[in-house]
Parts: structure tokens; C-alpha cells; sequence
């Protein structure tokens, strides 16, 4: 019975390696979890939410330099990444010259349809007046389908938003309390329970769990048939109901599996800070371990919670492209897919570049929240700045690589 | 009970902590302040105030999960309550509208309306018929019918064709639809190389010598050209409209484009000024496109599509009987394996007869439903100049083996190929001819790549040994006698006999000579014809007079009633 709670802490640190998430993700866990143990003395940890008032005065000053830093970094890491998309998007094979003339153009057919286009142009040129356009903030027109992709891209977000704002929802509800629950149950086989749950719930793909759901409450072929299991109202949101309704069952699809691997995130956080002195300390002061882990514990482990509910959020906005798929949803994963598939050059440059922002924003928020959440950051404003940053272009670097490749496995 | 067992919990979890003391070596100041306002807030001992502490946890400490636990209720209690809700409220009026709207379940979607640029059977299938109209129309048995043209005269050598329009004609817009509309969509078609541009072949002239007359002139006799005027080639266009031919459609037909979004769905509605006998008789069709078949049959079987087509018969078999009908429809989907007969080894006929001879096609088509035709050879028998030449080579695994020990490979030294197709096509069917040609002794190794990089590697840049593709065009012979398509086959008597078959005037000629041409394709061993694929139709017995031949390039949605 001693040697507990130092093995399940092992087990924990284990645990977010040996699962399948997201290499950005484990990257910025770890990093922040550097952070929370190196920076400080505990004494200052201990101290400052006693002495927040007056060093918030302080941070004014010193926050202006250091937005306008982020910022810098953000623009260079945007023009960046326009070039790596654009770059790797012309060494798929095919174009949407070839893609609209299919298997009975003639050559003499395609290489008119390429030159309307304006395929014909030499890479430098296209880019240069992709970029120029995207400045002026017109994000082209689809070769494809002939719409103004910013257009389309909002019609997308209208579904694909509130789907991932639901999942994400669900993700914590699930993650949090049952991550807490895992350090704190008194119940030894109870603990167990939750981890082994939370290792299978994590590792189901978004396919099966999603038909599952379907088999379970899709309405004409579940077993209680109570929701609707494809497609969106064409009246979207005009009918709130209708439309919140058929985002239920995709959001719980990949709300419970991300839940899952959320719960053995904020169960590592934690058991790595009741490694630390904090939580003998208050309970030292008084405090039963439950409630330590809870009031301090959990206080903590925030900045990590956020980081990688942040990027969870993040990628979902790539991760829905199987449930958007499953349930016929006209999100904006499908439609990136179906550009890609298309080889609507322009209309995945623009998508992507706008994906990658987001990770970027993303990036930028979480960021801004350790500081709100981690009093000790606001002395090393500088490095939080840069190792936030480079997160956020490796995790958009992945996921136009996950998008290229992806869709390959996708049929 | 609670109380002791709280105690009891929090003294063996304090037992359990590696490194209970460590605090207090140095940070004894901070260990204190927070002991005395822990002491302070309780007012008591330690030992009082550990009850007290121990007793919270069930009541105010709790609840930060308990919170998100009882959010989550709520929010699945409001999801749940808004889906039963509107469950209700669409069965009440499912039963109101049935009249007037049908919601069609589709695989393939086009990307955009531009039926002159955009190639692929998806756009004819909305297009043709419903939104624009041909000059001839054609009937489920593929022949030329009228159209917008009620009768024509050939010239004596066939190379002059005279069409009469019908009176009263107007497209959606409200202009009418005259002799001049057609001579310009017909050459514009010819001088921009639009989609089948090269189905008038031989195209000369064309002319409207008054507002109902049309002539075409051409510089030699063509004896396909009447059925090609029933598709893309005969479409007639509005001359003086302006308009986004990808996201907007002025035709003549009984439906018009409502919306369209690449896929997911096309909404038509029927034409208020339609001009003709074709009138629509279901005032909204919702086309949906699935792109995955799970969803697809979803659908149908929850009522949120009334109709399917294009989806396994297997997957779809069980709804036969219960309230839908499951059908497969004749078509002219001829799913070929192609041989590159450009490049070595398959510029051996041996090498490509032992590959014929090594696939067994009624096993293939049995595994797939059997609601497949075999097919023999490159015509399909809805088309012109169809014999069955299933006979030419049977399955027959020993004597692929003697062409392939003839061709001078061996157990030591095999035959190894790769088959290259796009992943719109299942997996099993690579893996049934992979097992297949291992039985003779061949080495498969199959590729399935993206439609796009088929389009490249093997369509365009012709790098490939066998590939796999459904050619669901019909009267497409030609492509076995162009010897830069990507078969690369290039037999001098196959183009001379096609040359003959189309320049007859007569019909009955034509097609013995495009006989003669096919069965020669064939007996080359240019390709393997594994299955004339048959499109599988399920629909709701509500649904009247569904289309289920060749509904995949030709749709009459006016002939679609609701019971």
C-alpha cells in the first residue's frame, strides 16, 4: 500500500507518451510541465496569490514589449507557414485543371483550363499574388466550385464552430472532474477503473465510437433513435433546435474520446504537482488530500490544462474531418478534404493558412491565460513568448502535413 | 459513519505520501502562515479542525465536478429534449409537404455547374434533362428521341443535318429559345473545345436559316452524331444571358437550380415557365451526396432521403420488402482493368492474354452482390455494337501459366505488376485480383492512390502497368482506337474498322463493323473487362416511377412522382 501512490504517479508519466496524441501536444505537456517545476522557488509560488495586486501594477509595464514581441513572432510564423503550404501543395500530383477534365479530356483541353486558371504561371508569381490578395484580404475564388472561398469557409464554419466549441465542451465536462477523480477516489480499484476507462474511451477511433453512437441513438436505426444521425437542417441555424440537435451525437463522438485523453492529461498534471511539496504542505496546513489536490492541486496544474485543452480545441477543427465525414456534415473539414481531393490549389492554400492562424491564436491565447493562471511567468515574459510560438508553428506544421497525408487514408 | 471514515481515509492517504516532513525544513514560515490561517479560519485544534476540514469535501469542496458533472446532464438534457422535440414536430409535417418535396441520395457529386468545362457523369446526371436541355433527348433504352428539336432531316451523303425546333420554346429567364440560341452553344462548343467538342466529329458548319431551323454541316458523315446530340454536345445555352455558369444554371428544362453546394447538396425547384410536355411533377428535389456509404444508407433507412443510388447491393439488400425497393439498373459502366500496352511487359500479348485468362470475373461479381453482367469486351450492351465475347477468355488458370512459361517467366523469375487505381474503388476488388493472379503464378502489387494522383501518374503521365478504372461513358469506343490514351493501344485494323463504322450512314452496318472493332479490341487482350457495373437503386415505396436505368448520367426527375 505505500509504494503507491509513487507507482500510479509513474504510470501517469508514462500514460501521455504511450498514447497515440498529437505530437505537438505531448510537446507543449511537457514543456509546460518544465516550466512549473524549474522556474520558482515554491516560496514564491506559495506567496503570490496573496501578493497578486501589486504585481499586477507592475506587469502593465512590462506586457506592452512583450504583446508587441508576440505579435512579431505571430506575423513571421504566419508568412512562414503561407510558404511551407503553398510549397507542399505543389508536390501533390494532379491539379484542378486535370481533376475537372477527368478521364476524357484531351491534353489541348487541359492545358486550356490550366491557363485560365492561371496554373500556367510560374510558382513565384502564383505566390506572390496568393499572398498580395490575401494581404488585401481577399482569400481567392475556388477554381472548383467558383465561389469566393471566404464565403464558403464561413457557410463551413457555421457547423464545424459550434461542433467543436460542443465537443470541447463535452471534453472538459468529462476530462476535468473525472481526472480529479482518478487522484483523488479513495478507492484504490476505483482510480484503476478510470485510467483503464480513460486509456480505451482515448484510443477508440472517432469512426467506431461514432457509429456506435449512431447504433445507440440515431434516430431510424439506434436502438432509442432520438437524434438525428445525418446531415445538417439546410435552413442551419434559423432552426436552432433542428441544428443543435444534429450536432449532438458528432459532438459527443469526439467530446468523449478527447474527454478520455483530457482526463489522463489533467490526471498526470496532477499527479506530477502532488509530487511537489504544495499539496503536503496544505495538507500539512490542514487540508485532506482530496480537498489539496482540488484547491491547490488543481490551481497548479491549470496553466498545463489549458495549454493542451487549448491545442485540443485546435485540432479538432482537422480532428472532425472523420465525424464530419460520418455524419454527413457540411462542416469545413469536409470541405478542406474535398478541396485537397480536388486539388483546388487556391481555395487549400487560403483554408489552410486560415487553420494555421488559428492554431497561432490559439497559441496566442494560451499564452496570454499562463500568465493570467501562472503568476510566476510574469517575471520570464520572453521565453513563455518564443516556446509559445514555435509550439504553435509546430503544431500547424503538422497539421498540413496531416491534411496531405491524410486524406490518402481517407475513401 | 462519514465522519470516521474521512478520518480513517485521509490518515491512511497521509501514511501513504513518500514525503510528508519535507515542507518544514525550510520553508517553516510559509508552513506556519498557512497553518495559522487554516487555524485561524476554524478557530479550533488541528485535530478539531481536520474534522471539520473532513466533513466539507461531501458538502462545499466537492463541487467544482460536481458542477461540470450536472452541466453536462443539462446540456445533454437540452440536446435530447430539442432532438424529441423536433422529431415531433417533423413527423407532423413530413405527412403535410410529402406532395411537394423529395430528398435523392447520391455518391458522386460534381464540383461545380459548369457542364461545358467539368467533366464526370454526376453533372449530366443533375443537369441534362432537368435544368438544361439537348437538342434530341434519349430514352431508357439509350436511343435518340426529340427534344428541343421535334423532328430532323440527313442529307442523302450524311453530312448535312437539318433540325426543326419545337414552337414556344423559353428558357428560365424568360427569353426564348431560338434557331440562333443553338447555332451559337454549337459553336462555341466547337471553337472553345468545350467537353465532348470532338462528338460532332468532323463538324463544319452550323446555321440558323430562320428561327426555328438549324442546320449542321459536316465534312464527312458521322453515324454517331444524332445519339451525341442527346448529351453535352446537343445542350443548348441562352445567347444573350450573363451569367456564372459554376454556381448558376438558365436553362430550358422543367427544374432550375435553387442551390448548389459541392458535395453536399443540390436543390432544384421546378421551373414556373416551362415550355414543354416534361413537366415537373414534385415541386423541390433535394439531391444529397454522400460520400460515405454508411451515411448514405443512414439515411435512407431514418427517412431523411426517400431515394439512393450507387451504393453497394449487399449494403442495402436488407431494405428490399420492407417499405423500399431495392433495384439494379442496366447501364453502360464498364469497369475495365487497363493495361499500359505501351510499356513493357505488357507489350506482350502473352504477358496480357495470361492475365485474362488468370481472372475468374463470375467470382468477382458473385462477391459483390451478383447483380453485375459479365462483360467480354470494351462495348456494353446498351450501346451500339455489343456482342457478348465473355468466351474469348475464360478462366483458366493452367493455361495462363503456359503463356507466362512461353513469355519466359517462371516460379524463380515471376511476373511482377502493379496495379495503380483511385481509392473511389473498394480495396477488396485489388485484393480478389491480387489473390487471382497469384493462383497463375503473377506478382500484384496494387497501389491505390487519390483520384487526382490517378489523374497524374497514370491518366497523364501513362506511368503504370495495370490500372482500374469504371469508364461509365457511353459510346466511347474511340478511346481504344486514340493511341495516346492512356491504354496506348494502337491497332491500325481496330482504327480503320471504327473509321468505316462511323462514317456509314448505315445503322445496321455501323454496328457490325463497330462489332467487328470491339471483338479485335478484345481478342488482343487490350484490357480485362471485369463487370458491366450495374448502379443499385433502393427507394421508398412512396416514390413513383424512379428511374433506375442509367440514372447515374441520365436523370429524369420530372418523371419522378410521389404516391
Amino acid at each position: 500500500m505505500t509504494g503507491k501512490p509513487a507507482q500510479s504517479a509513474q504510470a501517469a508519466q508514462v500514460a501521455p507518451v504511450a498514447q497515440a496524441a498529437p505530437a505537438a501536444q505531448t510537446a507543449q505537456v511537457t514543456q509546460s510541465a518544465g516550466q512549473t517545476k524549474t522556474s520558482e522557488p515554491r516560496s514564491a509560488a506559495l506567496r503570490s496569490p496573496h501578493s497578486q495586486s501589486p504585481r499586477a501594477h507592475a506587469h502593465v509595464h512590462v506586457r506592452v514589449p512583450y504583446v508587441v514581441r508576440r505579435l512579431a513572432a505571430f506575423i513571421v510564423a504566419a508568412l512562414v507557414q503561407s510558404a511551407v503550404i503553398f510549397a507542399f501543395l505543389r508536390m501533390l500530383p494532379g491539379d484542378a485543371a486535370m481533376v475537372l477534365g477527368g478521364t476524357t479530356a484531351t491534353p489541348e483541353q487541359t492545358a486550356r483550363l490550366r491557363a485560365q486558371m492561371g496554373l500556367d504561371r510560374p510558382y513565384p508569381v502564383q505566390y506572390l499574388s496568393w499572398l498580395s490578395d490575401v494581404l488585401h484580404g481577399n482569400l481567392g475564388v475556388s477554381q472548383l466550385s467558383g465561389k469566393a472561398v471566404g464565403a464558403q469557409v464561413g457557410v463551413r464554419m457555421e457547423v464545424t464552430l459550434p461542433l467543436a466549441v460542443l465537443g470541447l465542451a463535452v471534453a472538459l465536462a468529462i476530462g476535468i472532474p473525472l481526472g480529479v477523480l482518478a487522484v483523488t477516489a479513495r478507492s484504490a480499484k476505483l482510480r484503476r477503473a478510470l485510467q483503464i476507462c480513460a486509456i480505451v474511451a482515448g484510443s477508440i477511433p472517432a469512426l467506431w465510437g461514432g457509429l456506435l453512437l449512431v447504433l445507440i441513438f440515431g434516430k431510424g436505426v439506434g436502438l432509442l433513435g432520438v437524434l438525428p444521425s445525418q446531415g445538417f437542417p439546410s435552413g442551419g441555424w434559423r432552426a436552432p433546435g433542428r441544428a443543435l440537435a444534429s450536432l449532438a451525437l458528432p459532438a459527443l463522438s469526439i467530446g468523449i474520446i478527447t474527454g478520455a485523453q483530457l482526463l489522463r492529461y489533467v490526471r498526470s498534471a496532477l499527479v506530477d504537482v502532488c509530487d511537489t511539496d504544495y499539496i503536503a504542505q496544505a495538507m500539512v496546513a490542514g487540508m485532506t488530500r482530496a480537498q489539496a489536490v482540488r484547491r491547490v492541486g488543481l490551481r497548479l496544474a491549470a496553466p498545463q490544462i489549458v495549454s493542451v485543452a487549448g491545442l485540443a480545441f485546435a485540432s479538432m477543427m482537422t480532428g472532425v474531418v472523420v465525424v464530419e465525414n460520418l455524419f454527413a456534415l457540411p462542416g469545413f473539414a469536409t470541405l478542406l478534404m474535398n478541396d485537397l481531393k480536388g486539388r483546388d490549389f487556391l481555395a487549400v492554400q487560403s483554408e489552410l493558412l486560415l487553420l494555421s492562424l488559428l492554431f497561432l491564436v490559439m497559441g496566442l491565447v494560451v499564452d496570454m491565460l499562463h500568465h493570467a493562471l501562472d503568476p510566476r511567468l510574469k517575471d520570464a515574459a520572453g521565453f513563455g513568448a518564443d516556446a509559445d510560438g514555435g509550439a504553435a508553428a509546430v503544431a500547424s506544421a503538422a497539421v498540413v502535413s496531416s491534411a496531405a497525408t491524410g486524406e490518402g487514408d481517407e475513401a | 459513519m462519514t465522519h470516521t471514515n474521512n478520518t480513517s481515509a485521509q490518515d491512511t492517504q497521509s501514511t501513504q505520501d513518500p514525503q510528508p516532513t519535507q515542507p518544514f525544513e525550510g520553508t517553516d514560515h510559509n508552513a506556519s502562515h498557512e497553518a495559522s490561517t487554516a487555524a485561524a479560519s476554524d478557530g479550533a485544534s488541528l485535530d478539531a479542525s481536520l474534522a471539520l476540514k473532513a466533513k466539507k469535501p461531501h458538502g462545499g469542496n466537492g463541487r467544482p465536478w460536481l458542477w461540470s458533472l450536472l452541466a453536462v446532464i443539462v446540456v445533454v438534457a437540452v440536446i435530447v429534449a430539442a432532438a424529441v422535440t423536433n422529431g415531433r414536430k417533423k413527423a407532423g409535417t413530413t405527412s403535410a409537404t410529402t406532395a411537394n418535396d423529395i430528398t435523392l441520395g447520391m455518391v458522386l457529386s460534381p464540383t461545380n455547374l459548369d457542364i461545358r468545362t467539368q467533366s464526370g457523369s454526376a453533372l449530366d446526371q443533375l443537369l441534362i434533362g432537368n435544368v438544361y436541355e439537348s437538342l434530341l433527348s434519349r430514352d431508357s433504352d439509350n436511343k435518340a428521341q426529340p427534344g428541343l428539336a421535334k423532328s430532323w432531316d440527313v442529307s442523302s451523303d450524311g453530312t448535312v443535318y437539318t433540325f426543326h425546333l419545337n414552337d414556344g420554346i423559353t428558357f428560365s429567364n424568360g427569353d426564348a429559345l431560338t434557331a440562333d440560341d443553338v447555332a451559337w452553344s454549337i459553336s462555341e462548343l466547337e471553337s472553345n473545345q468545350y467537353k465532348d467538342y470532338d462528338a460532332i466529329a468532323g463538324y463544319k458548319s452550323v446555321e440558323a436559316t430562320d428561327d426555328s431551323t438549324v442546320v449542321l454541316t459536316l465534312d464527312a458523315p458521322y453515324s454517331q452524331l444524332l445519339w451525341n446530340l442527346t448529351g453535352r454536345a446537343g445542350l443548348v445555352f441562352d445567347k444573350d444571358a450573363n451569367y456564372d455558369a459554376k454556381t448558376q444554371a438558365i436553362g430550358s428544362g422543367p427544374y432550375l437550380v435553387d442551390s448548389f453546394t459541392a458535395n453536399d447538396s443540390a436543390r432544384l425547384v421546378a421551373n414556373p415557365k416551362y415550355w414543354g410536355a416534361n413537366k415537373a411533377q414534385i415541386n423541390t428535389v433535394t439531391i444529397k451526396y454522400y460520400a460515405d456509404s454508411n451515411a448514405a444508407v443512414n439515411a435512407i433507412s431514418s427517412g431523411d432521403i426517400q431515394t439512393l443510388s450507387g451504393v453497394d447491393y449487399d449494403s442495402v439488400k436488407q431494405l428490399n420488402g420492407k417499405g423500399y425497393s431495392v433495384q439494379a439498373g442496366d447501364d453502360t459502366d464498364k469497369m475495365v482493368l487497363a493495361f499500359n500496352n505501351a510499356k513493357s511487359p505488357l507489350t506482350d500479348i502473352r504477358v496480357r492474354q495470361a492475365i485474362r485468362y488468370a481472372i475468374d470475373e463470375d467470382s468477382i461479381i458473385a462477391a459483390r452482390g451478383g447483380v453485375d453482367k459479365a462483360l467480354g469486351g470494351p462495348i456494353p450492351d446498351l450501346d451500339p455494337g455489343y456482342e457478348d465475347l465473355t468466351d474469348l477468355y475464360p478462366h483458366d488458370t493452367d493455361k495462363a501459366k503456359q503463356l507466362l512459361a512461353e513469355a519466359g517467366y517462371s516460379e524463380s523469375d515471376p511476373l511482377k505488376l502493379t496495379l495503380t487505381y483511385a481509392n473511389i474503388y473498394s480495396t477488396e476488388i485489388g485484393d480478389q485480383l491480387t489473390s487471382q493472379l497469384a493462383d497463375a503464378g503473377i506478382q500484384l502489387t496494387v497501389n491505390r492512390v487519390e483520384f487526382s494522383a490517378w489523374l497524374s501518374d497514370v491518366y497523364t503521365n501513362h506511368d503504370y502497368d495495370l490500372s482500374l478504372v469504371d469508364h461509365n461513358e457511353s459510346h466511347d469506343f474511340a478511346s481504344w482506337t486514340n493511341p495516346d490514351y492512356y491504354f496506348g493501344y494502337n491497332n491500325a485494323t481496330v482504327q480503320s474498322l471504327y473509321k468505316q463504322a462511323i462514317a456509314s450512314t448505315d445503322e445496321t452496318q455501323a454496328d457490325s463493323l463497330l462489332a467487328q472493332a470491339a471483338k479485335q479490341v478484345s481478342q488482343d487482350a487490350a484490357a480485362d473487362w471485369l463487370f458491366n457495373f450495374r448502379v443499385v437503386s433502393v427507394w421508398n415505396d412512396s416514390v413513383k416511377n424512379f428511374p433506375v436505368n442509367m440514372n447515374q448520367t441520365y436523370l429524369p426527375l420530372w418523371q419522378i412522382s410521389l404516391a
